[in-house]
């Protein structure tokens, strides 16, 4: 299947809407079930609910699980962050007899990339459905005005379905989603050494104070590496703009270099950027794992993003 | 395609400091031939060894035939390439080509190995097709059975690997189709593992690949060999470049190669020094150096134990560098060498020095001398050939870098961190360390010319007035030295723990130096031995590989790296931000350096820089 289209939607259309299905996540943040919590009473057919195979001992971690096991019946299947395996075999029960049309609802607040990266490789690969429209939420993080302590960047990997072109010696054009750690993009750039850098900031953000933090953070990248001098603006509050935007800035490198997006900013925008790669498949969407002195625990601000990708045969 | 290629305009090449990120003929055009070079354009398999920004990717490049072949100004490349003796292939394993590698966790080690061989097959056979591209036009120069070739050529390499459906007939549509069959081929691979009762039906895709590495290349040297009419004698080079962000797994299958490679098909691997994980196969014997491969350093010590013919060849390259860069320099109206931008250096080049009694640096010796030093000169004064030999020249700059510290105020500057020598030391003649110095440099460079024959600051010694006033130059180079230094701290995965170790010998050695009567003993390196701390050594090896600890090879083995003992040089290239004098001193153990800072083992650094593993990197 091919992506369609993608839509900006509401709150109130998810309430209003009827799902076959719905997927959770659980882990240690409290994001995980604020989305939960505002669509109680909803028609959101079968619920099932993924649990990260680590930090299962939190305390938050172990709330949550039972939050889903007590309000939802779904006690969590483990899964480990870099493998979305179960998650194929859980989408492959769906029988293409009863729902020739599928309608999903995907929370991916708290979600690995990979585990909705993979949810969105099987709606590419299978063809046993006229078309499916995944409806994603994200419910938006607060982030408080302090020192955010740098990220060592441990590993550089592709996402599956997001390889990219393998290179005919075309020069590199990389293009960062720019986060809180302006230590990140930096400590790539050495080891990627592009012919071309851009940059992307969500803008505008949650607040002006986020777009100023990511701004501010990464002004050395923006300053001196940018070939525009520039970092472009994605709002946070609209994936179609997004994609399309992202689409437009890859589109213009894409003949002559080999382009990677490397998102390392909020999920939105990492989105945007994985739909973008899947779309246009000579373009790499890259993910990297690295480490931080301890786990960020996230609150939400009580809005929630909600984004319709229609997939068709 | 190299679109690069088409670029139309002059670029400023001193803003480009890797050449990846340079067109082909812009490094043709700027490349220094070393005696290195000319040693890995042989029919030997190497392994070569380099810091990052030591050369390593223009060296693969430059053995590459659509590189070599353009080298026309070097008589032995133009005979190289009529010959028909040397054909290179340059294959570069860069970041996003191994991300593929790793993005599979799920994956057996036989289904990982099977994916690096299927990946690097069809790699090497896009890689191939530069290179037949470049054979065309350097043998046939008739354009219209150029045409006729390529055509030919590529419809039997379409047959070869199977993709003879496709009706191919030219060069780009071959490589055309060699990325979509990688593409289908990923997705196959997802479909079989997300869809297992689907994948039963399937048809393994890009079978010809699935074979025996490096099997699909060598069917493809065979099939253009007649027509190209390449001799019996003909080498084909892989140069594999930036082995180091593979895996071992991936390294035991590169060692399988170097251990059955043929005469026609020989291997030239660039790594950074201690990244060539292991000398396993994937069969019972592992290779041999000297036998199946060699090593070859090319990290070149500004200061080898031979002392001046290193300074002499390191000037000499650099001088080229600048040239052959300042040459395509764009608006140039005027040539300037660098001895003319930059001048001589007070701290290093000693020449005719006053050390009689009652002189100034006679005095400054009495100031910041040790007792035994003091004494020491007094009794060689009868002899100032004897004097310059075991004092004057080892003393000179260290005594006018401590005095010059010690009379700081305010906001006065340093100016000893300049001149040519000083500039070419402190880029440990590391191109890419050079070329961003050179860089950095020129943009101080004032609009107006200036004359020479000014008087210089140090006592009885005229000194030419360079371009760029020395107080630039040692801010320019203070400069660099504190970025080379913070930007440690981003470094994956050993980024703080190796800050705090570089912190921890530098400030020891500027301390020894500063703190302390001075003696001909100044301790510019480290001695390790086999009791280091595993974890200690492995941030000296990811040290080595970022050019910030150099191993004191032996001039008669200079290709083999000391193996968890020897004795490693503090790069020059962090002198001026701890205020070192650029050259090579004495050694002391690395332990006494890090107990000194407080950093006794490696429990100490790493509880300091204690990290959460988090899988990736995003925010939530």
């Amino acid at each position: 299947m091919y992506i369609h289209r993608v839509e900006d939607m509401d709150l109130s259309d998810v309430r209003n809407e009827s799902y076959d299905l719905c997927m959770f996540a659980s882990g240690y943040e409290d994001r995980c079930t604020n989305v939960p919590e505002l669509l109680q009473g909803c028609n959101l057919g079968e619920i099932h609910v993924f649990g990260f195979s680590d930090f299962r001992d939190l305390e938050s971690r172990r709330l949550h699980d039972l939050y889903f096991t007590q309000e939802w019946n779904t006690p969590p299947t483990l899964m480990s962050p870099d493998d979305g395996s179960p998650l194929y075999e859980y989408l492959n029960r769906i029988s293409p007899v009863e729902h020739s049309h599928l309608r999903i609802l995907l929370d991916y607040s708290s979600m690995s990339r990979i585990w909705y990266a993979t949810a969105f490789n099987w709606f590419r690969l299978t063809s046993h459905f006229s078309s499916i429209d995944v409806d994603l939420i994200y419910s938006i993080g607060r982030y408080d005005d302090r020192e955010y302590p740098p990220t060592v960047v441990r590993d550089i990997m592709s996402i599956p379905g997001c390889e990219g072109r393998l290179s005919g010696g075309n020069p590199l054009a990389v293009i960062f989603g720019l986060g809180f750690d302006g230590s990140g993009p930096l400590s790539l750039l050495e080891r990627m050494e592009p012919n071309v850098v851009e940059a992307f900031v969500a803008s505008p953000g949650a607040s002006d104070w986020h777009v100023k933090q990511a701004l501010m953070a990464n002004d050395e990248i923006i300053r001196s590496f940018s070939t525009s001098g520039r970092a472009y603006n994605l709002p946070l509050n609209s994936l179609s703009t997004s994609f399309q935007y992202l689409s437009e800035i890859v589109s213009y490198y894409r003949r002559d270099y080999d382009v990677a997006i490397v998102p390392m900013g909020p999920k939105p925008l990492g989105v945007a950027s994985i739909l973008v790669s899947l779309k246009l498949p000579d373009v790499a969407c890259l993910r990297v794992a690295g480490d931080r002195p301890g786990p960020e625990v996230v609150k939400a601000t009580g809005d929630v993003l909600v984004s319709r990708i229609m997939w068709r045969n | 395609m190299q679109p690069n290629q088409r670029i139309q305009f002059r670029r400023d090449l001193f803003e480009i400091e890797t050449a990846k990120n340079m067109s082909r003929d812009e490094v043709v055009s700027t490349f220094v031939a070393t005696s290195t070079y000319w040693r890995l354009l042989s029919a030997k398999n190497h392994i070569i060894l380099g810091a990052r920004g030591s050369g390593k990717t223009v060296l693969a490049k430059m053995l590459s035939h659509d590189h070599l072949s353009r080298f026309t100004s070097e008589p032995r490349a133009v005979a190289a390439i009529r010959s028909r003796s040397f054909i290179g292939i340059y294959v570069a394993t860069m970041v996003p080509w191994v991300g593929v590698l790793k993005s599979k966790p799920w994956q057996s080690e036989p289904e990982q190995e099977r994916f690096f061989q299927w990946r690097l097959n069809i790699s090497c056979c896009i890689a191939f097709l530069s290179t037949l591209r470049s054979c065309l036009e350097a043998y046939i120069s008739d354009i219209g059975e150029r045409t006729k070739m390529e055509r030919r050529l590529s419809s039997e390499l379409a047959a070869s690997w199977l993709l003879e459906d496709l009706s191919i007939s030219s060069l780009p549509e071959l490589e055309h189709a060699l990325q979509e069959l990688d593409r289908l081929r990923l997705i196959d691979m997802e479909i079989r593992r997300a869809m297992p009762s689907v994948a039963a039906d399937r048809m393994v895709v890009g079978v010809a690949f699935d074979v025996e590495a490096l099997a699909p290349l060598r069917w493809a040297i065979r099939i253009v060999s007649g027509p190209l009419e390449l001799p019996e004698t003909c080498t084909w080079l892989l140069c594999l470049d930036e082995a180091e962000w593979l895996d071992p797994l991936h390294h035991r299958i590169l060692n399988t190669f170097l251990r059955s490679a043929s005469d026609h098909l020989l291997f030239k691997i660039t790594t950074t020094p201690y990244h060539h994980y292991t000398l396993e196969t994937n069969t019972n014997d592992p290779i041999a150096v000297g036998h199946d491969f060699e090593y070859v350093y090319i990290d070149r010590d500004p200061v080898s134990s031979d002392g001046e013919s290193a300074d002499v060849d390191n000037m000499q390259f650099a001088n080229q560098l600048f040239a052959k860069r300042y040459a395509r320099r764009p608006g140039v109206r005027r040539r300037v060498s660098m001895n003319q931008l930059l001048g001589e250096s007070e701290l290093l080049d000693a020449g005719r020095v006053d050390w009689k009694p009652g002189s100034r640096m006679r005095e400054l010796l009495r100031i910041y001398g040790s007792r035994e030093t003091v004494a020491r000169a007094d009794r060689l004064d009868h002899s100032s050939s004897q004097f310059s030999d075991q004092l004057g020249r080892k003393l000179h700059g260290a005594l006018l870098l401590k005095d010059g510290v010690a009379q700081l105020r305010g906001r006065e500057e340093l100016t000893l961190y300049s001149g040519a020598s000083t500039v070419v030391r402190c880029s440990d003649a590391n191109p890419r360390r050079l070329v961003q110095l050179f860089n950095r440099l020129l943009q101080e460079a004032p609009e107006t010319r200036g004359r020479g024959g000014k008087q210089g600051r140090s006592p009885g010694r005229p000194v030419a007035r360079p371009l760029i006033r020395p107080v630039i130059q040692t801010r320019v180079l203070t400069t660099f030295s504190q970025n080379t230094l913070m930007r440690i701290q981003g470094e994956p995965v050993v980024g703080r723990e190796l800050y705090a170790m570089m912190q921890a010998i530098g400030g020891f050695m500027r301390d020894y130096l500063h703190h302390r009567p001075l003696s001909t003993d100044q301790v510019s390196s480290v001695e390790i031995d086999k009791d280091i701390d595993p974890h200690i050594w492995s941030l000296v090896k990811a040290a080595v590989g970022l050019g910030l600890l150099y191993p004191n090879v032996s001039a008669r083995n200079p290709d083999q790296m000391p193996e968890r003992e020897g004795r490693f040089h503090l790069a020059y290239a962090l002198a001026p931000y701890f205020r070192l004098l650029p050259r090579r001193g004495r050694a002391r153990k690395l332990s006494t350096m890090l107990e000194d800072s407080g950093q006794r083992d490696s429990t100490n650094i790493a509880q300091q820089t204690a990290l959460f593993e988090l899988d990736e990197v995003e925010e939530e």
